[in-house]
């Protein structure tokens, strides 16, 4: 025979460890339900990323120097502050873009679910594995450039009356 | 009353317009006028400078210069008609630089090809011309930007503009002038002269290839074109006053066509005479100027340090009771030989009146003279020897004093120890501006007889001058220039070359420091350069097994090859590399080292006492890098050959830069210490490879020329040709690039992966998971020897005995009583055997046996020991040396070819033996074709230091079995 735990005190009140459990799952989830308001934090940095990521465009003739920090900053920021960031902020932002009452919210959030993950993804891709050259590295890295290139506009067009560069509110 | 002024006034001044508007012959020149001739503005070569000076010679002397630092060496200037704006060549910087001449600012660099020379203003279509002097090509800039390229004749170098728009261009190192119709935008040249090429039957006869063509006067009426420049004559051993010669061409500008009798041979020809009653000598004709009636030529002699002055004024007068010789040289005759300009190596030349300004470059001033005028009897004297200082000297005393004796002739500048005897010649007269690609022109003039003398340069030396330098530029300066006490007429005092000291010691450091400059032979042994550093960092070589990540079967490929294990780990290598540092002194084992171990002579690092011989898949890299340790391999490593940045067609020695620091790094790659960095910069390198691949690629690197740099071998010093291979294959029909399915390089055989589908393409990958390319160009190395490489690859082993025998053929006939066994070279692309010398064994096994099956002919068998018997039919080169005596493993002492039996390319050899007379047939013969990487004894000498040492074998490479009756 076991003996379980008492789930509630005499006192009616919970023991420490599983109050202490609740009441981080409650800050989180309120943590969750501000970020999905809170942008700004996101939105520099997936401007940034998309700035970085324009010096490395080839079309766009930027000196070695420049362009190999851009090179580090876009890795870097795009492997570590970018999932800690704009991927929070996506995360708790999605469900509310889903419940939105307005269906071009819903169909740009839909659009941009697809585009954040494919840039992402094709990043880690290119990130680890490279752009050797081969069929799948190229298709890869059309698929970042082509990613990143429509995030920067379509994350404008979804929510530029938020947005961090509408200066004038 | 005020209309005859007015109209006078009108005259005058359509007069001044029209003077400034009518074009005019202009010529490139390191002096140029302003168009209104008030400012004098200089290139002041090595001190990487430009100078305006005021024109004023009523002012002081002596005024302060207005320089502008442009770049490293500054050769020519051409001004705008509107002198609002300067063109410069950077000679060693292969940029021009244009500069607004109002502000004294630079405006714009232009990257050129390599070393921008000439440059000329061409105002009727407002642009310039430059001649770029090793890429062969000339240049037009119009509105700071290359409008249009030529591809012109090699080493374009001085440039000349006539009014009616011909572009003269000489070609220095062939001795051409082309002519360019620039109405149009030319492609190609309208007029090719090639100037005389003279011979004697006495060898102290002016006579020989016209060299060194730097500059171009154009007479004023633009009849004739005057060329100075020297002859070189190497078809006999270079000895004093018969193998360089001062003289001035003459081209017909109306016929375009040279005046041959017209030539002005400065050699014993000048009836001027000195106190001691003979002939001056003169050296380096170097710039020209004629007066502006075309009276009077004024010629700088940059190395006997003199100004030699035409008189012209009976040039044309037909009076049939002329002299001679009035006759045959056009009237025109050496009037005065100025000796000396005061300061040293006098270059251009600018007239202005009576006035003369000579540039003298040694001491960076301009000299003022008065020209006397334009009179037979007029002489030049001097004004003011300095009259202003034109730029700074920048470099060190030490240097700009050997930079001084490099280029003097001048025997009394130090008469007890001169550095040429009777002012015949300076180092500059063979090595034009150092050592550079232009050594390749002094190899190709070489004329005589190989089995008489092999050598072009210099005779005599000690220790092939790296191993002991000091001895051997006094031996060079004596046995070559007559310097030193070899010419005593002049007071010089004996010296004998091992026992200089003192002054002279100090002056041949001098001479030393000035020939080890970065542009010139850093490392003095190997041509081998290094860009923007003095030396590497052993941790600035990127470990080849880090290359690995991406480049795995590459890697592979290359780990075993003797492209890499080819220093400590080659045990010939060694005691050859031993032998020589013996012989000759440590330094010169950098010649050896250049190739086989670049790394180290670059980072200054000494040898590792054993190598890895027998070590797999680049275990030691591997582990090095596990252990985040620097590991300079020897050999050429992947960052080696990926970071060779030029290369010069000098004929071999290594004679190409590397640069490791230009390249366009990721972040942390450099840092070799941290494993995090590293990885770093291998994703960055990952997700943006293009960089990375263009750092590594020049387009040069399928050029056949890049394996020159180390497959074609000169001795230091003596210039003597030890190997060729290069020069074999491009006599041969797989150099055919106008047919590509004949057409052979290299690579394609021995860098190709299937030796069996040599000339097709194999497709693969460079890059692991990479593009997938049409043929993929592999790092094998496939060559002659086949035994070290089989040592750790048994594969590549088996590709170099594939090669081998897929290179030549057998064939055996029957004629008048003998046999005659003929091989040809099929396949090789070059000699068979090519290489150093007698190093690779190559030859025929010949048994022939009578009906009653005894033996009646044998040859080419081996004895117990393993040596080849002393008959056999062996296809290979014998190196002699001064005294004809085999040189054996010194082979750089090649003096003289004792016998070569090689194969050539497409060629074949017969040998024939006789039969014995009562031979009874029908007889059997079988030959067989062997090959040994090494001779046996050269073996036993290396197994002595090298027991492991496995000893190789004979190679079968192809074999026949015939049955001959009468």
């Amino acid at each position: 025979m076991s003996t379980l735990q008492p789930t509630v005190t005499a006192s009616g009140t919970l023991p420490a460890p599983t109050a202490l459990k609740r009441r981080c799952q409650t800050w989180i989830s309120s943590y969750i339900v501000r970020l999905a308001y809170d942008n700004k934090v996101a939105e520099w940095v997936a401007i940034a990323l998309f700035l970085s990521g324009l010096l490395l465009w080839d079309a766009i003739p930027v000196d070695w120097v420049i362009a190999r920090w851009s090179l580090i900053f876009h890795l870097l920021a795009g492997l570590i502050v970018f999932p800690l960031t704009t991927g929070l902020f996506w995360v708790a932002h999605r469900r509310l873009m889903q419940s939105s009452d307005k269906a071009f919210l819903r169909k740009t959030g839909s659009f941009l679910d697809v585009i954040i993950g494919g840039c992402f993804v094709s990043g880690l891709v290119l990130t680890f594995l490279g752009e050797t050259g081969n069929l799948p590295s190229n298709l890869t890295a059309d698929a970042h450039w082509l990613s990143g290139l429509i995030l920067g506009p379509v994350m404008l067009v979804h929510a530029w009356r938020y947005s961090v560069l509408r200066f004038k509110k | 009353m005020n209309t005859p002024r007015h109209l006078i006034a009108a005259f005058i001044l359509f007069l001044t317009f029209a003077s400034l508007s009518i074009a005019s012959p202009t010529s490139s020149g390191s002096l140029q006028w302003s168009a209104d001739k008030q400012w004098i503005y200089s290139a002041n070569l090595w001190q990487g400078s430009i100078s305006k000076v005021p024109a004023d010679i009523t002012g002081t002397p002596n005024v302060e210069p207005n320089e502008l630092i442009l770049g490293q060496d500054i050769r020519r200037i051409a001004i705008n008609s509107h002198q609002s704006e300067l063109l410069a060549t950077d000679y060693l910087g292969n940029e021009i630089i244009l500069v607004d001449t109002k502000n004294w600012t630079i405006k714009q660099r232009i990257t050129t090809g390599k070393r921008p020379f000439g440059a000329v203003y061409q105002a009727s279509h407002n642009r310039y011309w430059v001649s770029l002097f090793e890429d062969h090509q000339i240049i037009a800039i119009q509105d700071g930007k290359i409008v249009t390229t030529i591809d012109t004749l090699e080493t374009p170098r001085g440039l000349a503009l006539t009014s009616d728009n011909r572009l003269l261009v000489t070609h220095s190192m062939t001795g051409q002038l082309s002519i360019y119709s620039l109405d149009n935008i030319p492609s190609e040249a309208s007029k090719i002269i090639t100037l005389n090429v003279g011979q004697h039957k006495d060898e102290f006869v002016s006579q020989g290839l016209p060299r060194e063509l730097d500059d171009i006067a154009i007479s004023p009426d633009e009849k004739e074109a005057w060329l100075p420049h020297v002859l070189w004559n190497f078809d006999h051993e270079f000895q004093f006053q018969s193998t360089v010669f001062p003289a001035v061409s003459v081209i017909d500008l109306t016929t375009e066509t040279e005046r041959v009798d017209h030539r002005k041979e400065l050699f014993k020809t000048i009836n001027i005479v000195n106190n001691k009653n003979r002939t001056r000598i003169v050296s380096n004709p170097h710039d020209a100027e004629f007066s502006s009636s075309g009276k009077k030529l004024y010629v700088t002699l940059a190395a006997s340090d003199d100004i030699i002055v035409f008189d012209r004024s009976r040039i044309g007068k037909s009076n049939k009771k002329r002299h001679r010789r009035k006759k045959l040289h056009g009237g025109v005759k050496a009037t005065q030989v100025y000796r000396h300009t005061p300061g040293q190596n006098p270059r251009g030349l600018l007239l202005k009146g009576s006035h003369l300004w000579v540039q003298q470059s040694i001491p960076q001033t301009l000299a003022l003279f008065d020209r006397g005028g334009d009179n037979a009897f007029d002489r030049v004297s001097l004004i003011e020897p300095s009259w202003t200082q034109l730029a700074t000297i920048t470099s060190s005393e030490n240097i700009n004093k050997g930079r001084a004796l490099f280029h003097s002739g001048n025997t009394d500048l130090n008469p007890e120890h001169p550095i040429a005897g009777d002012f015949w010649m300076s180092c500059n007269s063979c090595h034009q501006d150092g050592f550079n690609f232009t050594n390749r022109y002094l190899m190709e003039a070489y004329g005589q007889d190989k089995h008489q003398d092999a050598r072009v340069g210099h005779p005599g030396l000690s220790n092939m001058v790296s191993g002991d330098f000091v001895t051997d530029y006094v031996n060079i300066i004596q046995k070559t220039q007559g310097g030193m006490g070899e010419d005593d007429r002049d007071g010089a005092l004996p010296l004998k070359a091992s026992e200089a000291m003192g002054t002279i010691m100090g002056d041949m450091m001098n001479l030393h420091q000035f020939v080890t400059l970065p542009h010139n032979l850093p490392f003095i042994a190997t041509w081998l350069k290094l860009d923007g550093e003095h030396l590497t960092h052993p941790k600035a070589w990127t470990n080849s097994a880090q290359c690995a990540e991406c480049h795995q079967e590459m890697f592979d490929q290359w780990a075993d090859s003797n492209h890499r294990l080819m220093g400590e780990s080659n045990p010939y290598f060694m005691a050859v590399l031993n032998a020589a540092g013996q012989a000759e002194g440590e330094d010169f084992k950098d010649w050896c080292l250049g190739c086989h171990m670049p790394s180290n002579v670059m980072s200054n690092l000494p040898l590792k006492s054993k190598g890895h011989m027998f070590e797999k898949n680049g275990a030691s890299l591997k582990r090095a890098l596990e252990n985040n340790q620097a590991d300079i391999d020897e050999g050429t490593s992947c960052l080696f050959c990926h970071r060779i940045t030029d290369m010069e067609d000098a004929g071999g020695n290594a004679s190409f830069t590397v640069n490791l620091i230009d390249r366009e790094h990721y972040v942390g790659e450099t840092n070799t210490d941290s494993s995090v960095m590293q990885w770093l910069s291998s994703r960055q390198i990952n997700s943006k490879p293009k960089r990375h691949k263009d750092s590594y690629m020049k387009s040069f690197y399928t050029d056949p020329k890049l394996c020159k740099t180390c497959h074609n071998e000169f001795a230091p010093g003596t210039g003597a040709l030890i190997v060729d291979t290069y020069g074999e294959w491009e006599r041969s029909s797989f150099n055919n690039p106008e047919d590509p399915s004949k057409h052979r390089t290299c690579i394609d055989c021995h860098m190709h992966g299937d030796i069996d589908r040599i000339g097709e393409d194999i497709p693969g990958l460079s890059t692991d998971r990479g593009t997938p390319k049409k043929n993929v160009v592999t790092h094998q190395f496939t060559g002659a020897n086949h035994h070290l490489v089989g040592l750790r690859n048994k594969k590549l082993e088996d590709m170099s005995l594939q090669l081998l025998r897929s290179s030549a053929t057998v064939e055996q006939r029957f004629e008048s009583a003998q046999l005659i066994v003929k091989i040809t070279n099929v396949g090789a692309g070059h000699d068979l055997p090519t290489g150093v010398a007698d190093f690779r064994q190559f030859w025929i096994e010949v048994t022939a046996s009578d009906a009653n099956n005894n033996i009646i002919l044998s040859s080419g068998y081996t004895d117990d020991k393993g040596n080849i018997e002393a008959n056999a039919r062996l296809f290979m080169k014998v190196f002699g040396d001064t005294e004809g005596k085999p040189v054996g493993l010194l082979f750089w002492r090649y003096a003289q070819l004792l016998s070569d039996t090689r194969i050539p390319a497409d060629g074949f050899r017969e040998e024939r033996f006789s039969l014995p007379s009562n031979t009874i047939y029908p007889v059997t013969v079988k030959t067989r074709l062997l090959y040994r990487i090494y001779p046996q004894w050269v073996t036993d000498a290396v197994q002595a230091g090298q027991p492991d040492l496995p000893t190789p074998p004979i190679v079968e490479l192809q074999s026949l079995e015939s049955q001959f009756s009468p």
